[in-house]
């Protein structure tokens, strides 16, 4: 390879590798905005009750019990936001390491609920029953699975669903993701798709299969059963 | 005066159930719908004097939404609400709403908002 092709493979893969960084954490902040948003309603809902309270109207014990229950029940979802996009974060920590496959994917597909959400989409994921564990790069394998999902999505239409399943295949991990196939929409190579592929050192094939849209992904690198 | 009704539409259920709570405290009854088709199918039903409206909605978008409901009721007033936090100019934001506010929203600038809204239909 020609130093300038180097050159442009390597810009190409940094500022594809922000975008899809910029995309996961604008949606995280929609998903923590909201959850603070209803602890603010909460708590200004309970001020609106204890203010009532001051003028004789009536205030229980169950109604303080709902909104407590509620702040719980956000606070949780918040720190499962956080907990979720920490990990990721970490994900770029260095290039290569060891990962465990099923919870990678595990968390990329949570990560990206919403944006299937907003299409009314399901993500549903398949995992091994043993853990998978593989030394490759786990930021470049997110950011190919995202790139996967997310040019599903574009195809996909309302009460559809995406499933996701990982496997062990050739001493390496295999995820398949299956979409149903539209009759307008052959399937396609997604831009970059390649190069992240080739950066993992893996191999991608696309393909229908029944009514489905099936991308298999082979990624090498298996640690131990 | 009659009372306000306003049409609350947001897929965060317990964002938009405890607005309704918080609205209706101060004499607004509201009615809350998670999706923009449902918003769209109760607007033929029945009437409301202001449309409160997340711009992002699973199935149909905010602004879809808006722009079916502005073409069947353009009388009523729609005021978008938004996490986006680069829409922070008023420039940035869809044209036919009423007004915007950003998430979180300050419950006493919506009602304030809303009351203007009604105001000069």
């Amino acid at each position: 390879m020609t130093a300038d092709r180097s050159d442009e493979r390597e810009r190409i893969l940094r500022e594809s590798s922000l975008a899809f960084f910029g995309a996961i954490t604008a949606s995280v902040s929609h998903e923590l905005n909201n959850v603070i948003s209803i602890i603010d309603q909460t708590a200004g809902l309970l001020g609106d009750l204890l203010a009532g309270a001051r003028y004789g109207r009536p205030l229980t014990e169950e109604q303080l019990e709902r909104l407590a229950e509620k702040v719980k029940n956000q606070t949780g979802r918040g720190v499962q936001f956080i907990k979720r996009l920490n990990t990721f974060a970490h994900s770029a920590d260095e290039p290569v390491r060891e990962f465990e496959l099923n919870q990678l994917v595990e968390n990329l597909t949570a990560l990206s609920d919403r944006l299937a959400g907003l299409k009314g989409v399901t993500l549903r994921v398949q995992f091994t029953n043993q853990p998978l564990k593989l030394v490759n790069n786990p930021f470049l394998l997110q950011q190919t699975l995202f790139l996967i999902i997310k040019n599903l999505l574009t195809r996909s239409e309302k009460n559809d669903s995406i499933t996701v399943s990982v496997s062990e295949q050739d001493n390496g991990g295999k995820v398949l993701i299956i979409a149903p196939a539209k009759e307008s929409a052959e399937p396609d190579r997604p831009e970059n798709l390649e190069l992240l592929v080739e950066s993992l050192e893996g191999s991608v094939k696309v393909g229908s299969e029944a009514e489905n849209i099936c991308y298999e992904l082979l990624i090498p690198g298996i640690k131990y059963r | 005066m009659s009372e306000l009704k306003v049409l609350l539409v947001d897929d965060e259920e317990e964002l938009v159930s405890t607005l309704v709570e918080r609205l209706e405290y101060r004499q607004i009854k509201a009615v809350f719908l998670l999706t923009g088709a449902a918003a769209i199918q109760r607007m033929r039903e029945e009437t409301f004097d202001v449309v409160v409206l997340d711009l992002k909605l699973p199935g149909i978008s905010g602004i879809e939404t808006m722009r079916v409901i502005k073409k069947e009721h353009p009388e009523v007033p729609i005021i978008l609400i938004t996490g986006h936090g680069s829409l922070a100019n008023e420039e940035d934001m869809p044209k036919g709403a009423f007004d915007y506010l950003p998430k979180p929203i300050d419950l006493e600038i919506l009602v304030q908002k809303i009351r203007e809204a009604v105001a000069v239909k």
